[in-house]
């Protein structure tokens, strides 16, 4: 076991696509939030954006903390991403599946994330698809794929805690498998 | 996207950039001073210099980290962010009666004195605000 | 419509996994495009069948006289396409069939007894397959499909039970259905699939991925007869849970087999659940189209670095809390 991963879970992904949303729909404490007012309304329609972290907390019953990260979504805070990921269990992707750049954006971050932490696990939650048979997301699986990430792509709404639950119990799931076969043995 | 210097009519942006020019050429130790917005933008920057977009991007978000380190231990707003290190110092001051909020972001080297770069750097901020007013 | 009667004749030793396939994917073809065709096809026995189906070169001997009797033979391959001489290869797709069944008309035509004429599409035994991977093999032949305008209804005895988008991305039904659906206690096998008009308003369109999902789980407790016990799979794409709701354990299963390839009786060890369990599970990521073979070189798991939670047993009690703690079903 080595000891430089830490017990945290990140969420990223563009402006607007649920992060801070997510993390209160999971954090067992107010989220602690960065929030200014955004002066950049054509980039991204929405009155405040997250400009350091957005920050909360699951309190296991043992006393052990899991801390909770919200990046900033907009690319000039590209340097927050790989502060907050270093050392974390996983990262969760939230995209927003309505946007005329969810694509891009998906390829983006995903390509980002993986550079940064190639082993990391990553999950990817597309809220607001526009397609209700799923056919969307499997062009962005697709995408992914042949750039060489297998990762989960899942329709989500992160306003909705079981989805949240989801895409946590997927990125558990994830790190489990990556125990060894030993270790499966000895248990 | 529109560069937030641009938000600012001409003659005040002109006003801003003199006045930061002026600040650097007295203040013989700072090597860099920016104007920031609150979520990240560099307004202007003298001298103009490739990191200063950075440096307005990082600025906001210590000012931010600050102000919610300070609620969360239930004091006051921030006043000066002040990072020591032994090549120099940077310190953060927010412009007084600005909405959307702005501040500056000062970088000097370790020949300037704290406190000396502190009451400098305050009545720069004294000054902007009064050109931003007008 | 006329009314026709057609039977399949399974060899009686198989040779091939792929002669079975082949029949019952020609079963499932039959079966999706009921009520499509210019005549309505009924599975019969061979004896009051006026079309068989039978494998090239099956040895059977009833086929001399079958086909010296006025029947019309029609022969499957599994050979390759260019050696054969079959009316259909095997894999063949739905516009084969159907063309082919265009084609036996002119042939029974000028057979016609006047009494088979004009008769009742809903007369003769109505068909009900069995065969536990009928539905799935439908599926996946609409499918391949592709026809996003029409609506097909599944009928348990005649009762409506769930509508069905032709090209099988959409299905509606109750929420009742929906829930024995997954629950697995409707038994899918048994459905009656037509051509039908569009549902009425009602509950909303189901993702067809996630009927797709729990049919090929509840399908059978065997490995579908695609997949070998010998052979090691992997995931090579996810399957969409947020639209599919999976179980627990079915998240477990594709996280193992993301990690490394298995085979199903090491999927049950690496991924902590029931050797039934891996078996539904992998089930349904082959129905989902999502699993690869891997060959047969032994990929261990990889070692990662781990949460920093002192030793490794400690990870996995680290891992318990956490899912107690957000009130994750185990």
């Amino acid at each position: 076991m080595t000891p430089d991963q830490e017990l945290k879970i990140v969420f990223t992904g563009p402006m607007g696509a649920g992060k801070t949303t997510a993390i209160r729909a999971i954090s067992d404490v107010p989220p602690v939030s960065t929030e200014v007012d955004n002066s950049d309304r054509t980039a991204c329609d929405k009155e405040s954006t997250t400009v350091a972290l957005d920050y909360g907390q699951l309190l296991l019953e043992d006393g052990t903390a899991v801390r909770l990260y919200g990046t900033p979504g907009q690319e000039r805070f590209g340097f927050m991403w790989e502060i907050l990921c270093s050392g974390a269990m996983g990262v969760v992707l939230l995209i927003g599946g309505s946007s005329s750049t969810a694509l891009a954006d998906l390829s983006s971050y995903a390509q980002t994330f993986q550079r940064l932490n190639p082993d990391q696990p990553l999950v990817i939650g597309v809220g607001r698809a526009t397609c209700a048979d799923g056919r969307q997301l499997d062009a962005y699986a697709a995408a992914l794929a042949s750039r060489g990430i297998v990762a989960p792509v899942f329709d989500v709404d992160v306003r909705r805690r079981e989805d949240v639950l989801l895409l946590i119990e997927t990125l558990l799931c994830i790190l489990e498998a990556q125990v060894p076969e030993a270790e499966h043995a000895a248990r | 996207m529109q560069p937030a210097s641009e938000r600012f009519p001409p003659h005040i942006l002109e006003s801003i950039q003199r006045q930061l020019a002026e600040f650097v050429a007295a203040n013989p130790g700072v090597t860099l001073a920016v104007l920031t917005s609150g979520d990240g933008f560099e307004v202007a920057a003298h001298p103009h210099m490739p990191i200063a977009q950075r440096i307005a991007a990082m600025s906001s978000s210590l000012q931010a980290l600050s102000e919610a380190i300070l609620r969360e231990a239930g004091l006051s707003r921030s006043r000066n962010l002040i990072i020591e290190s032994d090549g120099g110092t940077i310190v953060v001051l927010g412009i007084p009666d600005t909405s959307p909020r702005l501040s500056l972001a000062v970088v000097a080297s370790g020949s300037e004195i704290l406190g000396r770069l502190l009451w400098a750097t305050r009545s720069c901020c004294a000054a902007l605000g009064r050109s931003l007013q007008a | 419509m006329v009314a026709r009667r057609i039977a399949l004749v399974k060899p009686a030793s198989v040779i091939e996994e792929k002669i079975t396939h082949a029949l019952q994917l020609f079963d499932s073809i039959l079966w999706a495009f009921q009520g499509t065709t210019r005549s309505t096809w009924t599975l019969v026995a061979p004896e009051t069948a006026e079309v068989i189906v039978v494998h090239e070169g099956d040895p059977d001997e009833r086929i001399g006289a079958w086909r010296a009797s006025g029947k019309l033979i029609v022969e499957i391959s599994v050979r390759d396409r260019a050696s054969s001489a079959a009316a259909l290869v095997y894999p063949f797709k739905a516009s084969e069939v159907l063309a082919l069944l265009e084609r036996l008309d002119g042939p029974l035509n000028s057979q016609t007894d006047p009494q088979r004429e004009n008769r009742s599409p809903d007369s003769g035994v109505p068909r009900q397959s069995q065969e536990p991977w009928s539905f799935v093999e439908t599926l996946r032949t609409i499918g391949e499909v592709q026809n996003a305008e029409a609506w097909l209804i599944a009928r348990d005895a005649k009762v409506p039970c769930l509508w069905l988008r032709a090209d099988g991305a959409v299905y509606v039904a109750e929420q009742s259905t929906i829930e024995a659906i997954r629950r697995g206690t409707l038994n899918l096998a048994s459905l009656n699939l037509q051509k039908a008009v569009p549902p009425e308003r009602g509950p909303g369109p189901q993702p067809g991925s996630e009927l797709s999902w729990f049919a090929g789980y509840h399908a059978s407790a065997e490995l579908a007869p695609w997949l070998k016990p010998t052979v090691r799979y992997r995931v090579n794409r996810w399957p969409n849970f947020g639209l599919i709701r999976p179980l627990p354990a079915h998240i477990r299963v594709a996280a193992t087999l993301t990690s490394a390839p298995a085979r199903v009786d090491e999927i049950a060890v690496r991924a902590h659940v029931s050797a039934e369990e891996a078996t539904r599970t992998l089930n349904a990521l082959a129905v989902a189209n999502v699993v690869v073979a891997a060959g047969d070189e032994a990929a261990p798991a990889r070692s990662s670095g781990l949460p920093a939670v002192g030793s490794r047993g400690g990870f996995a009690t680290f891992l318990s809390n956490v899912r107690r703690h957000l009130g994750l079903r185990m």
